[in-house]
């Protein structure tokens, strides 16, 4: 007579296999990109993203071959390192403009963010009102 | 307890008071006078003292304050009850699921024991007198 | 004015301790009149907050500049509606709104459950008197709603793509779900604390915990759609933290209100069920904290606030404070059966409660996993799309096909030849659509194929039960009169197959392209053919429309338009989408002109073509409708309930 009944033996193996889904899944598909600001990318290169306010004359359009480009601080304003950013894609998010924290994700080399996506934020709705 | 928060709430609408007569001028609110609000402020304060003392006000002295007299012949019964009616609620759905074809007959002929009996246990136990 | 809204929270944070502490003290040392007095109190933390609620609502529609509150978040163009609507547009007021309905929920649980459920609900009086004591706390002496300033000319406004009855709805809803939450975790506590191990806690919240699920729900949906036609991007769910802060929650409610029938008809479970639904009353919380603390990087949440810490200390407190609960009391939570088939309802709604509870924590770890890197590394990485597509797939779809195949295992046990039996029909359906959809060409798609064919199989079982059920009784009004959780749930998971058919139609079949179109330029996309007809400024008092014109031929024609619009108060640009559906075909032609040059008419343009996306929004009055059946008050259960408890009742 099994101490145990199969039912639980079976609700046990699901459970370990659930598991061991989700174990091999983040150790052979990895699928994160680090998430930097200006001032800690430099020696980093490949597919990253990069956190950080915009600021300088936005040039060029993102849908010519030369991109639009911007530079981007840290979004504290710490740290004075800028990062060059040649973005290639569809028009930026409407909310993108100089001055707004944005996101933009691409490959870093050579001292140049290739951007291919933004992302822009809502203007601060869930800050406490500024003293 | 309930007088210190009231104090408390006079102390503040007092301190406040001059704050606000500078910031946003009498003119007021909606049209009411600083003072109507102090004063409809403190009866809704001295409102939910008395609320909350009510319960004490009603029965200064009582003979029994407890919340729950243990009844145990009471619990016993209800939990009783409760089996009896999810033993029956079992059968009928039991029954229902053979009626509509979703258990079959030999399905049907091995589940319907155990449930059958469980109930009449159940209704054994609720006629029987208390031990 | 200010001054009664800060003192009217004040008096609510006083009450709230009050109800805390001699609640608790009443509770432990069984005092009757304290305990009433605690329960007046929480009543009267309800009127209080309404007061401040009044006052900041006022203050709002009466544009009164000198609230700092008001100012940032509203101007004098606004309309009274969306001014309103600026209520819980920002931290504060959304913090005042969750306060509102704690209390108005905590008082209304307790009034309803006060004879009946004696000890239990004495002790569900300090709970949420816990709960509204952090709330408050953190309204007067963190983050309120009050401060004042010297009144400017004008506020700063309310982003226009927020000015949307969608976003008008979406907060309120949410919160009336993840607030509700907190009502059964109460009786849960309240249960453990009074020492019950009976299953009157849950019978006591049934319908709080479907009331809160719908509103959840529902809520996710209206944000989902909002963002479709609004933001613009061509989709309805990014995956964002603050998506994920709802969806977490929800998924763990689900598998709640799944797994306590288990607990109602077997007394199995009973940890299990304590634990989850203490889980998704910390999720509701944390996903606050992650909304407000700008712990993590989000289209919502940027600017890093004090506030968080004192919601993840919260969340930390109310955890351990659940853990010890249920340890303490673990020897009541003994199950009084066990499971004896692996192929019975009881382990269908276990393996249900797997999936869901798994894609639940992969989500959660996705949303820490920035976190966590930044803290065990150095360094920030973020999980992208693809790690939820793939568990979305690999947990929701086995639990789509659990959806048919659940309700059709009896209970205790059902023989493999049984089952076999009554699954006949539906997968006959099932491949049968399987081998249609490939023929007209769906086999494109894998995992839109499987959930195409899953969603058939799921709809078949559903009319098979139904018209089973009807021929049994009679009626199918009668059937559903007399089962109306059963039946009801199963048009709630009618509506699920419906959500799971319009994500796959529009990700998994959707096409896009994008094209520079100068002035007469055509370009084509799925039978569709668009030309560019040229832009059109268009200066209105309070916004410019900039918009690109296309004629349109093929499955329809006509002219859809697309551009931007800018605004004159407060100055912000936003992006304008042309959405046509083609309810006939069941797709929408979604067109994104990113960029248009009014002299040359020359355009950039992205096109998709989205098949079924609509059912999603069908899902959605489904879905409602399938829990108003299921949540409808039941007269004959209530005399049941009554005649049960009437001898109690009047000793």
């Amino acid at each position: 007579m099994p101490t145990r009944s199969p039912a639980r033996l079976v609700v046990a193996l699901a459970v370990a296999g659930v598991l061991a889904i989700f174990l091999l899944y983040t150790a052979v598909a990895g699928h994160s990109t680090p998430t930097l600001t200006p001032s800690e990318i430099q020696g980093k290169s490949g597919k990253l993203s990069v956190v950080g306010t915009v600021v300088g004359k936005l040039r060029g359009d993102s849908h010519a071959a030369s991109g639009l480009q911007f530079q981007l601080v840290d979004p504290q304003g710490h740290n004075t390192k800028r990062v060059d950013v040649v973005y290639r894609g569809t028009s930026p998010p409407p909310l993108f403009r100089v001055g707004r924290s944005v996101v933009v994700s691409g490959t870093y080399a050579h001292g140049r963010l290739q951007g291919s996506d933004i992302v822009t934020k809502c203007p601060s709705k869930y800050t406490s009102s500024p003293s | 307890m309930s007088s210190g928060a009231w104090l408390h709430v006079w102390l503040l609408l007092r301190r406040r008071r001059l704050d606000g007569a500078e910031i946003s001028g009498d003119a007021g609110f909606a049209g009411v006078g600083a003072d109507t609000v102090i004063i409809v402020g403190l009866l809704l304060a001295a409102a939910v003292v008395v609320l909350v003392a009510l319960p004490f006000l009603r029965e200064p002295v009582v003979a029994d304050d407890r919340l729950e007299a243990p009844n145990d012949d009471e619990d016993r019964r209800l939990t009783l009850l409760e089996e009896r009616d999810r033993a029956l609620a079992a059968l009928k759905e039991l029954e229902f699921d053979h009626r509509t074809g979703k258990v079959d007959d030999a399905d049907y002929r091995e589940l319907v024991g155990p449930l059958r009996q469980a109930a009449a246990v159940a209704l054994r136990a609720l006629d029987q007198p208390q031990e | 004015m200010a001054d009664l809204g800060r003192a009217a929270l004040v008096v609510t944070f006083g009450l709230a301790v009050y109800a805390l502490v001699a609640g608790g003290i009443a509770a432990r040392r069984n005092e009757r009149r304290l305990a009433a007095s605690a329960r007046n109190a929480l009543y009267c933390s309800f009127a209080s907050t309404l007061i401040a609620a009044a006052v900041l609502a006022i203050a709002l529609v009466r544009h009164d500049f000198s609230f700092t509150y008001v100012a940032a978040h509203t101007n004098r163009h606004l309309p009274v509606a969306y001014a309103l609507s600026a209520f819980w547009g920002g931290q504060e007021g959304s913090l005042l709104l969750w306060l509102l309905i704690l209390t108005g929920y905590g008082a209304l649980a307790v009034a309803i459950n006060r004879r009946l459920l004696r000890d239990l609900t004495a002790w569900v009086v300090p709970v949420i008197g816990g709960i509204a004591t952090f709330f408050s706390f953190v309204l007067v002496a963190v983050a309120s709603p009050f401060d004042t300033q010297t009144a400017p000319f004008d506020g700063a406004g309310l982003t226009p793509s927020l000015q949307n009855p969608y976003m008008v709805a979406h907060p309120p809803m949410l919160y009336l779900g993840y607030v509700g939450l907190s009502v059964p975790f109460a009786f849960a506590a309240g249960a453990l604390l009074s020492g019950r191990a009976d299953e009157r806690w849950i019978v006591a919240t049934r319908r709080w915990t479907l009331a809160a699920w719908t509103f959840l729900g529902f809520g996710q949906l209206l944000g989902a759609h909002w963002a479709y036609v609004e933001v613009g991007w061509g989709g309805y769910y990014a995956w964002d933290p603050v998506e994920n802060a709802a969806l977490m929650p929800w998924l763990a409610a689900t598998a709640f209100l799944h797994s306590v029938m288990v607990q109602e008809r077997k007394g199995m479970l009973k940890v299990w069920n304590m634990v989850l639904v203490a889980l998704a009353f910390e999720l509701s919380v944390f996903g606050t904290f992650l909304t407000r603390s700008g712990v993590v990087n989000s289209i919502h949440s940027f600017a890093k606030s004090s506030i968080g810490s004192w919601f993840l200390a919260f969340v930390v407190i109310s955890s351990l404070f659940s853990l010890a609960l249920i340890m303490w009391r673990l020897p009541l939570l003994k199950a009084k059966t066990k499971l004896e088939s692996a192929l019975s309802r009881e382990a269908a709604f276990l393996y249900n409660n797997l999936l869901l509870v798994a894609l639940c924590l992969t989500i959660l770890w996705g949303v820490l996993f920035p976190i966590v890197t930044q803290l065990v590394k150095g360094e920030t990485r973020t999980i992208g799309r693809p790690y939820y597509d793939f568990f979305l797939r690999t947990f929701g779809l086995p639990l789509l096909l659990l959806m048919g195949v659940g309700p059709l295992i009896a209970w205790r046990k059902t023989s493999v030849r049984g089952l076999t039996r009554t699954l006949a029909w539906p997968t006959t359906a099932a491949v049968v659509t399987g081998v249609t959809l490939v023929a007209v060409g769906a086999g494109s798609s894998s995992p839109g194929l499987i959930a195409y064919t899953f969603s058939a199989f799921v709809l078949a079982t559903i009319v098979v039960e139904l018209v089973r059920g009807t021929r049994a009784t009679g009626s199918l009004f009668t059937l559903v009169a007399r089962n109306r959780r059963r039946y009801g749930g199963y048009v709630v998971h009618a509506a699920i197959v419906l959500l799971a058919i319009g994500i796959a139609g529009s990700s998994a079949y959707s096409s896009s392209v994008e094209r520079r179109l100068a002035v007469g330029q055509s370009m084509t996309l799925a039978g569709y053919t668009l030309t560019n007809r040229g832009v059109t400024v268009d200066p209105k008092p309070n916004v410019t429309e900039t918009r690109a014109h296309l004629d349109v031929t093929g499955p329809w024609s006509g002219t859809i338009s697309s551009g931007d619009n800018q605004y004159v108060n407060p100055p912000e640009p936003s992006r304008e989408v042309g959405i046509k559906t083609d309810w006939l075909r069941g797709e929408d032609l979604y067109v994104i002109v990113d960029e248009a040059h009014p002299k040359t008419g020359l355009i950039f343009v992205q096109v998709l073509v989205k098949p079924l996306i609509n059912l999603i929004w069908v899902a959605g009055i489904v879905f409602l409708f399938g829990s108003a059946v299921a949540l409808w008050p039941d007269a004959r259960e209530q005399r049941r309930l009554v005649a049960r408890l009437a001898p109690a009742a009047s000793a």
